[in-house]
């Protein structure tokens, strides 16, 4: 199984994850949150560097709790695990800039005492997540059908004028319009199976 | 509810067309009478409502992000015969592929890509030569040999490679219009030299340097290009073997590659094994002789042997001779770089670009040393010339043809001995040079190996054990061709001369074998098939004796028993023959030589059906002999042609007309190529084909 496996449900990648020899499910589980964890860090006005430093102790370390078995999937969502092991590493990150003295301009930052707003921005980046690797799965598959995708990028990512998408892929306009609708079609399909393997209800 | 698709527009009076919806959707207003229609038709207004939808679902997958990459491969949408490159014209057509001017899709970047001229009719060694251009431009990291960007498999199956493309001009045609002096020529000759001294460094000859070649781009830097005929220099005993068209070489000898204008004499004469570093180090000369000059250092000639004589005999004047102004060491350089005698030249470019760099310097060059008196007056060797180019490649053909034969055939034989052998052959065949010995132009290859027996008996007359490997190896090469009566003598006389030895121990099982194997060969060739049972039963117990049951030798001489057997009505026994050469083969190491030999067993067995009158039974077997041999020789190699001639008589009892015929004219074409008009198996061939034609009209 590839390590950027998408389609996997978030309960079998936990599942696997206990075997401390299964490298892969580690790799698929990393490919998957570290990215969402990033994102968030970076919503909270962290900087890139610091946002990659700290996702990368926060999967480590949930790694270490589930394998201790500290994590209770009856008490909450995975992703509100992963926050609050997230949220603990940027603070700690921010003592000891304070302890270094260091000014970093963080005055952006939202408070992350706010629990509602926290799970809206985790929610935000996940969301965002599944949307981005439904592209790739889009991207991945688009040789079966590469004119329609094609006019789908060049009219909504490129926002060329739907008369200059179809003279240029040699379309008429209404094949132009229903590229897109059937592109965005797929989208909504993909999408839909992505934010089912996403579901972190707990099982 | 199903969410309606565009192609669900309405159809009704008044229904809007998609364009209109999708504009109404990004906010134009509409029409009072479009506002209407929408309010009371049902259909519009749930394709309106859709593409909302749509529209703020794909706001959002783009909130997710910018795409860092298209969605496309490059390539998906190219739907042209290069996968990833768009080809926007023809820059140039040689002997050897097409060069495109393109661009490549994925960087949009110009380059040059080069396909494989002949599409599917490629034969095996153009595809094989191409592939090693592939390889050898891939190998070079130079700034003045042209980058190799990516190489690959075209829509139509043939190999194609994408390269820098040079903007640029011609070597000679730069020269032509910039203002050079005299100084700058020999500076900007010295970085094309620099760039073949690096390919020379690398172990690669270019074989077809010429001022088309060499292109000089915009800064001023001149490029090599077009490796297609270009090879790795060959140091081993191997790789000389190889120069005769052995394993592995993409040259037959007597094959003329390149471009008569700037090739050495020994180029034009086809002998792959004087080819070396020194016949780019000549087409330079011819580069730099221009160069200066202005004009070629030789007329046009009429022919190959024409043009082989001037390089030879004639000397071209001095560059100083015919333009004005021209430095006498450069007149040295250049006449050295065209002698006709690759000893007399600057071995590789690497020495010509330091006796460049001496002239640059105003150091006096090296090949003063090479006095005039000297060149004046030194014996120009004559080197044994018939009077027409078909001769020149007959000769070289056979004779390496023999000479391959004799190195492989007695490989174990000790380097000075082959040496030797060689050497008797070269001398055996200058006595039938047309103008020094018994030649004519008119010598048929018949002919030419009697020739040639006859000198090699008296050559080595007084070393029995060469000499009877020569007949041995000549009378094939005679049985090759189909006369059996012209090889009798060169065989009947090399068996008794090795009976005799071995009757003293002074040859051993295995030489024997051998002679014995030749002479129940030769039997077969004249029809004599009892003879030649007798023959290949005592050569198969000396290989078992002398090799044992699981040698090449051995298998393939149980093999041509079973032939014998067959032609004599003794089916039973030659399937038994047959059937244990099979299971002998099986533990063959795979080697081109052994896949070929399994393939013969098919064809035995599938010919041994035949005989019996199993028709049907024997074309799988054919067919699988073909499918064996293929991987392993040309796809118009000699034994294709047989298998092709045997389905395409298979094919004709089954009433299978077309496909007879077709695989007809393959195998005579095959044959014609390979065993000439006279031969028994090329008037078979014809005869069916003939006879096929006759009943398809």
């Amino acid at each position: 199984m590839e390590a950027h496996d998408a389609s996997r449900t978030t309960s079998a990648m936990l599942a696997a994850l206990a075997d401390p020899q299964n490298a892969q499910a580690w790799e698929a589980f990393d490919a998957r949150y570290r990215p969402i964890l990033i994102g968030f860090a970076r919503n909270l006005g962290y900087n890139e560097h610091d946002a990659a430093e700290a996702a990368q102790e926060t999967v480590v370390r949930f790694l270490a709790e589930w394998r201790d078995g500290k994590y209770d999937k009856s008490r909450g969502r995975l992703g509100a695990w992963l926050v609050g092991i997230m949220r603990f590493r940027l603070l700690d990150q921010r003592r000891q800039r304070a302890t270094a003295n260091i000014g970093r301009g963080e005055s952006a930052m939202i408070n992350m005492d706010d629990d509602a707003s926290m799970s809206q921005v985790w929610e935000r980046e996940r969301r965002e997540s599944v949307l981005r690797e439904s592209l790739e799965e889009l991207r991945r598959t688009s040789r079966s059908d590469p004119k329609t995708v094609k006019a789908f990028e060049m009219l909504v990512y490129h926002t060329l004028a739907p008369k200059v998408v179809a003279d240029e892929l040699g379309m008429s306009l209404h094949d132009v319009y229903l590229a897109k609708s059937r592109v965005a079609a797929r989208l909504r399909e993909i999408v839909a199976r992505l934010e089912l393997a996403y579901n972190e209800e707990p099982a | 509810m199903r969410r309606p698709e565009l192609t669900d527009v309405g159809s009704g009076d008044g229904c809007m067309s998609v364009e209109r919806l999708e504009a109404i959707a990004a906010g134009d207003v509409g029409t009072p009478s479009e506002s209407g229609h929408i309010s009371f038709c049902s259909s519009c207004a749930e394709l309106l409502a859709a593409i909302k939808g749509d529209n703020a679902f794909l706001e959002e997958v783009k909130g997710a992000g910018p795409i860092r990459r298209s969605l496309v491969p490059p390539d998906a949408l190219d739907d042209g015969p290069v996968p990833g490159y768009k080809l926007l014209g023809e820059l140039h057509r040689g002997g050897q592929g097409v060069v495109y001017r393109a661009e490549q899709l994925a960087t949009r970047r110009s380059c040059a890509v080069k396909r494989m001229l002949g599409g599917g009719l490629a034969s095996g060694r153009a595809r094989r030569r191409f592939e090693r251009e592939v390889e050898l431009v891939a190998s070079m990291r130079h700034p003045g040999v042209v980058t190799l960007y990516e190489s690959g498999v075209a829509r139509d199956g043939e190999p194609f490679f994408a390269m820098e493309l040079v903007a640029g001009e011609r070597f000679d045609a730069y020269i032509r219009m910039s203002v050079l002096s005299t100084r700058q020529i020999i500076e900007l000759f010295r970085s094309v030299v620099d760039a073949v001294a690096y390919a020379h460094r690398r172990g690669v000859i270019h074989r077809d340097l010429k001022p088309g070649n060499v292109l000089v781009d915009t800064d001023g830097n001149p490029r090599v290009l077009d490796f297609g005929l270009a090879r790795p220099m060959e140091n081993s005993a191997a790789g000389m073997l190889e120069g005769f068209g052995g394993a592995g070489g993409e040259t037959v000898a007597g094959e003329f590659l390149g471009t008569f204008a700037y090739a050495a004499p020994e180029q034009l004469r086809g002998d792959p094994d004087l080819i070396d570093s020194r016949i780019d180090v000549y087409a330079l000369g011819v580069m730099l002789y221009e160069a200066l000059s202005g004009s070629k250092p030789f007329s046009s000639a009429a022919n190959v042997a024409d043009l082989l004589l001037q390089r030879l005999e004639a000397r071209p004047k001095r560059p100083s001779e015919v333009r004005e102004g021209i430095d006498r060491d450069l007149d040295v350089i250049t006449l050295k770089l065209l002698d006709p005698d690759p000893d007399r030249r600057y071995g590789t470019a690497d020495e010509l670009r330091d006796e460049l760099d001496r002239y640059l310097d105003g150091k006096p060059i090296l090949a003063r040393e090479d006095s005039f008196v000297y060149v004046a007056c030194k014996t120009i060797r004559r080197h044994w010339v018939a009077s027409s180019a078909a001769g020149i490649f007959l000769l070289l053909i056979v004779g390496a043809s023999v000479a391959l034969s004799v190195a492989y055939a007695k490989t174990d034989i000790a380097l000075g001995k082959a040496q030797k052998s060689l050497s008797s052959l070269k001398t055996s065949m200058t006595n039938v040079d047309p103008e020094l010995g018994r030649g004519s132009s008119q010598l048929g290859v018949h002919e030419f190996l009697t020739l040639v027996t006859e000198q090699v008996n008296e050559e080595l007359g007084d070393d029995p054990e060469l000499l009877s490997g020569i007949l041995v190896t000549l009378g094939l090469v005679h049985l090759g061709f189909d006369d059996a009566e012209g090889g009798r003598d060169a065989i009947e006389r090399a068996h008794a001369m090795r009976s005799a030895a071995y009757s003293r121990s002074e040859c051993t099982t295995e030489d024997l074998a051998e002679v014995e194997f030749a002479l129940a060969r030769l039997r077969f060739n004249l029809g004599d098939f009892l003879a030649s049972e007798r023959a290949y039963q005592a050569a198969l117990a000396l290989y078992e004796d002398a090799l044992g049951p699981h040698a090449l030798a051995t298998v393939e001489t149980q093999r041509q028993l079973a032939s014998a057997l067959r032609a004599q009505g003794k089916f039973a026994d030659a399937r038994t023959n047959l059937k244990l050469a099979f299971e002998r083969s099986a533990s063959l190491e795979v080697t081109r030589e052994s896949a070929i030999a399994k393939a013969a067993i098919l064809n035995g067995m599938a010919a041994l059906g035949r005989a019996e009158g199993d028709v049907a039974g024997t074309l799988p077997l054919y067919r699988e002999a073909l499918d064996a041999l293929a991987p392993y020789v040309d796809a118009d190699d000699f034994r294709v042609g047989r298998t092709l001639y045997s389905i395409a008589l298979m094919q004709e009892s089954l009433g299978e007309k077309t496909q007879a015929t077709q695989n007809a004219k393959e195998a005579h074409r095959i044959l014609l190529l390979r065993k000439g008009p006279e031969a028994r198996s090329t008037k078979e061939a014809a005869a069916l084909l003939a006879r096929l034609l006759g009943e398809v009209q």
